[in-house]
């Protein structure tokens, strides 16, 4: 499989997650793109050890990480334009988003990796670089948040 | 586990419109690749032309100690008040340089002011050398001028100073 049948793979699923943890499309799309830029270089230096889809994730996370030490943060709105669905909204969905959009930056992240993507959150402890305890821990809170959130 | 604790379903969040970036990164990362060699390129040109600068001889002082000496004559001169030794000359191309040490009978004594006919540059080199770079015109025989305190000798530098004439051609 080539490179470029690799990313374009993965590709909607590393969108989704810059889209949803950082809120904003413009932002997303240019760390998307980064995130695949990089991915270029580290690739001879991938000896698939872990799979293709945490690879992948943890250089967007680095990406992601860099962006915020570089104010991405502090430049946008902390409520998060809406995102472009396929198809219109459901009701449901949008205040999903409204929900998850109201979190800090840590829950949306921690929520985006496990709930939206679909990684375990064995997967995303190691990612973040903590112990899986503490990963689930943090869900926990993030999801009672979320719901806190979605309910009022 | 109560209700609260069962996660909401966000599954349908990963349902987002992806634009295409996957040709346009790696088009960035070629760019990069070469983008990098280039600079890497320049800076390799930047120090290979700083070494070489750093050993091209910029003074006049470098450019005759660092040349072939195509003459050492070890004339020496003795004029009132000084003394003036011609230590080297060299070929440098289209004019001849001349090394000259030039010394006061004592310490209190101005130094003696050497000039040699032809003369393009100078430049004294710590407290008792002088270089000198002269373009010989053809046929003549450079005279050495040294002047101190009044008194003004007059030396051509010729066969009898040690000089082969041809050098002067």
């Amino acid at each position: 499989m080539e490179l470029e049948d690799v990313f374009r793979a993965h590709q909607q699923a590393v969108f989704a997650y810059f889209l949803r943890v950082v809120g904003n499309r413009q932002d997303a799309e240019e760390l998307t793109q980064e995130t695949f830029v990089r991915a270029c270089g580290a690739a001879v230096r991938f000896r698939g050890d872990s799979k293709v889809t945490t690879w992948l994730f943890g250089i967007a996370r680095r990406v992601l990480l860099e962006a915020a030490r570089a104010g991405l943060f502090e430049r946008r709105p902390e409520l998060p334009e809406r995102a472009t669905a396929p198809e219109d909204d459901p009701a449901e969905r949008v205040d999903l988003e409204r929900a998850l959009a109201a979190l800090g930056v840590g829950d949306r992240e921690a929520l985006v990796m496990v709930d939206v993507l679909g990684f375990e959150p064995i997967e995303v402890a190691s990612m973040v670089g903590v112990t899986p305890d503490t990963f689930r821990v943090r869900l926990h809170r993030a999801r009672a948040r979320l719901r806190e959130a979605y309910e009022r | 586990m109560s209700d609260e604790q069962v996660p909401l379903d966000l599954r349908t969040l990963a349902d987002v419109d992806s634009p295409e970036v996957v040709r346009a990164a790696l088009r960035t990362f070629r760019r990069r690749i070469v983008t990098r060699y280039v600079w890497l390129g320049v800076g390799a040109l930047v120090l290979v032309a700083a070494v070489m600068w750093g050993r091209t001889p910029s003074t006049l002082q470098q450019r005759i100690d660092g040349a072939n000496a195509a003459v050492v004559p070890e004339a020496v001169w003795h004029v009132p008040g000084g003394t003036v030794a011609l230590d080297r000359v060299v070929d440098l191309g289209d004019t001849v340089g001349l090394h000259l040490i030039v010394l006061p009978d004592g310490r209190s004594q101005p130094r003696p002011h050497v000039s040699v006919t032809g003369e393009v540059s100078s430049m004294w080199y710590g407290s008792w050398d002088e270089y000198l770079e002269i373009a010989p015109s053809r046929g003549g025989i450079p005279v050495l001028t040294v002047k101190v305190q009044g008194h003004v000798e007059r030396i051509p530098l010729d066969q009898d100073a040690g000089i082969p004439t041809q050098i002067w051609r």
